[in-house]
């Protein structure tokens, strides 16, 4: 991984689109309020308050109870749950897919990294590296950056079990083609969703994919060898809008479920293609259009 | 297998070069790619690839590859020279009614025709009757009631034509002519005609005279070699020399008197006597001109002259006895020399020594016409071979029906092959 990206995307902040759960002090806002130092509001004292948060001088001058009310800010845990299946070691000869992949987690990773965010690797693939608790500390990057290198992406594991597996309440950033189980996917993000968990779908596509190129070829599919279909200039529009298509329907999918969907390409600016992802949680930036 | 345009086999060869492409173009397996979008290809295309992996379509395009290169090959025009061998000859033979017994003919024929491999016979007289073999021809001009005139520019034509013809296939072609050669044969066209071949030809006189028969000979007498007796001899050969005549080359006796007083005809021929200077000159008799050497002796003044000098003086007197006569001759001829054998003496001699009431006449054209229609042409015009360009080529005209034929099956091969497609062939 080049260092070009991490310094690209270094400074930016990457808010949760939900209040955090967690109780450790960290950038996101906090489903708590509580003592911070920072002032929210203040709200008449009912009973059942801590009485230690009332505001005592202001008691003093109005005779009146009032509490002090201030946003707490927590640590949210981020997963990264990424697709090594065959499908995406695609072209055969660049692999842009898998990069685009690696490049899209270590860049968010090292945003979430920044802001003190504990960050977790999963990764859907036969021999998977083995899960370890989101960590926050020095060295994480690198860790993950070695883990995702020693993968050849084969096989077409499923997405849906990792998403279980991964802590309700934390951020989890799905990068994946979704050419496998998007349905069971989106599903379990769906699941996770309602746990108060923030999902974002990455969705890597190749620029061959999007537009194969005037050569016939006979088309295979890599995660299913029995699909085999030629693929020649003639029909290669229809292919187009088919394809176009269901990434309009899973884009619409997935964001009705309350997911955020960013699509990005192998021939996309990565550090780009990272700001893209973070705006589209903030809503601040174009998600792309599939 | 020669080709006379070899641009359209080459043509036809990329055409069908072309014809291959496109079939291996629709013919080739697209690589197999791996594309994991490969789900959102349309799956009714499949049929069409396998479509064209059926194996009529390798016999469809042989077809077309075999028709194109056919006709290309017809275009071509394709010949298969022939290696000449062998020698011919191609013998004209007159048969109007001035040609003698066939016989003689027949011998002279066999003199100078005998040793090629092929002979061509043509009579004509005024028309070329194209004849196969030499019975035949000869048949031809025996036959009676043949018409007393003919052209040798007919003859020279079909004879040139016959030879160009067997020029492609003997390595050697001559042209040989029989006729009395009268000058009437001859006309404007002749020279023209004749140089069309480019070779020489071969003329064959015959005397028109009868011919000698068993109670006409002469009686040369003399002692030693005599060029005289020699020319004498190789001129009744030739058929020119005809009835009773007594040649003396010595001095007369009375017997040669009494014989001349009974009607023969008593030439008196003396030889020069030693040490005569020869003298260059020519002797005209009746048209006939022979020019040589000679060796002049005085002759006597009265009497009919019957052959002159160049200059006009006498060089042949006659002088009547009774039915005959006596002919004295006011020349000889060197013993070394071959100016008695040429064509020229013989005849003059024929004339000296001819009966005294029928002199022939110059029946025959002259020797320089003669030697000018059998030398070669100075300019020739180039040999009147038909070009093949221009020839009708009967193995062009097969090709071209052949890959005409074969356009037919291809159609109704692909009409089959069309009909037979399976509506849908599965995937690949």
């Amino acid at each position: 991984m080049n260092t070009t990206l991490y310094d690209s995307v270094r400074g930016l902040s990457w808010p949760a689109r939900r209040r955090a759960l967690g109780t450790l002090p960290g950038s996101h806002r906090s489903r708590l309020r509580g003592a911070a130092p920072e002032l929210s509001e203040y709200r008449l004292y009912r009973q059942g308050d801590d009485p230690r948060q009332l505001d005592w001088k202001l008691l003093a001058r109005s005779d009146r109870a009032y509490i002090r009310l201030a946003e707490d800010r927590s640590l949210l845990a981020t997963w990264f749950v990424v697709d090594a299946s065959a499908s995406m070691a695609f072209p055969e000869t660049t692999r842009a897919k898998w990069r685009r992949a690696l490049e899209m987690t270590l860049g968010l990773a090292s945003v979430a990294l920044a802001a003190g965010d504990p960050v977790g690797l999963l990764v859907a693939h036969p021999a998977p590296p083995p899960r370890a608790p989101a960590r926050s500390r020095r060295g994480t990057l690198g860790t993950m950056a070695a883990a995702l290198a020693g993968i050849a992406p084969a096989g077409s594991r499923p997405l849906a079990p990792l998403l279980a597996d991964a802590n309700t309440g934390a951020r989890v950033v799905v990068v994946s083609d979704f050419l496998g189980d998007e349905d069971g996917t989106r599903h379990a993000a769906a699941a996770l969703l309602a746990a108060h968990s923030d999902v974002h779908a990455v969705h890597v596509v190749a620029r061959e994919e999007l537009d194969p190129g005037p050569t016939a070829i006979r088309a295979v599919d890599p995660e299913d060898p029995s699909l085999v279909r030629p693929l020649d200039p003639a029909i290669r529009e229809r292919y187009r809008e088919s394809f176009a298509r269901w990434r309009r329907e899973q884009a619409a999918a997935w964001r009705h479920a309350g997911a955020t969907w960013t699509m990005v390409t192998t021939d996309e600016e990565p550090a780009l293609a990272v700001r893209r992802v973070i705006g589209a949680s903030t809503g601040a930036g174009a998600a792309g259009l599939p | 297998m020669t080709l006379l345009a070899p641009a359209w086999l080459a043509w036809a060869g990329l055409a069908a070069l072309a014809v291959v492409a496109i079939h291996l173009v629709a013919w080739r397996i697209p690589r197999t790619v791996p594309l994991p979008t490969a789900r959102f290809v349309p799956e009714p295309h499949s049929r069409y690839a396998a479509r064209t992996l059926r194996l009529s379509d390798v016999a469809l395009m042989a077809l077309r590859v075999v028709i194109l290169l056919t006709g290309g090959l017809a275009l071509a025009r394709p010949v298969f020279p022939r290696t000449p061998a062998g020698t011919a000859v191609v013998v004209a033979v007159e048969r109007s009614g001035g040609m003698p017994d066939t016989a003689l003919v027949r011998a002279r024929l066999a003199d100078v025709a005998g040793d090629a491999s092929h002979r061509a016979f043509i009579a004509f007289d005024s028309v070329a009757h194209p004849a196969g073999g030499e019975s035949e021809t000869l048949g031809i001009v025996g036959r009676p009631g043949a018409p007393a005139t003919a052209s040798l520019s007919v003859a020279l034509l079909a004879a040139i034509r016959e030879a160009n013809r067997l020029a492609r296939d003997y390595a050697s072609v001559r042209i040989l002519v029989a006729s009395t050669f009268a000058p009437a044969m001859f006309d404007a066209a002749t020279s023209s005609i004749r140089a069309l071949w480019p070779d020489s030809i071969r003329l064959l006189p015959i005397s028109t005279a009868p011919v000698a028969t068993a109670g006409d000979e002469q009686t040369v007498v003399t002692s030693g070699d005599d060029p005289v007796a020699a020319a004498l001899e190789l001129a009744r050969f030739n058929g020119l020399v005809h009835g009773r005549a007594r040649v003396l080359r010595s001095d007369p006796s009375g017997m040669d008197s009494a014989r001349a007083d009974s009607g023969l005809a008593v030439v008196f021929w003396p030889r020069a006597p030693h040490g005569t200077s020869e003298r260059v000159d020519g002797v005209v008799a009746d048209g006939i001109t022979a020019i040589g050497q000679f060796l002049p002796q005085p002759i006597a003044d009265s009497g009919l002259v019957v052959a002159r000098w160049a200059d006009g003086t006498p060089a042949a007197v006659q002088v009547a006895r009774g039915p005959g006569c006596i002919r004295t001759i006011g020349f000889d001829v060197a013993d070394a020399g071959d100016f008695v054998l040429t064509p020229a003496f013989q005849r003059l001699a024929a004339m000296l020594v001819a009966p005294c009431q029928a002199r022939p006449q110059a029946t025959m054209a002259s020797d320089s016409m003669l030697r000018v229609t059998a030398a070669a042409p100075d300019s020739a015009i180039a040999r009147g071979v038909p070009d093949e360009r221009q020839s009708p080529n009967r193995i062009a005209a097969l090709l071209l029906v052949a890959a005409m034929l074969l356009a037919g099956l291809e159609m109704i091969a692909r009409r089959r092959a069309g009909s037979t497609m399976p509506a849908a062939s599965g995937a690949v």
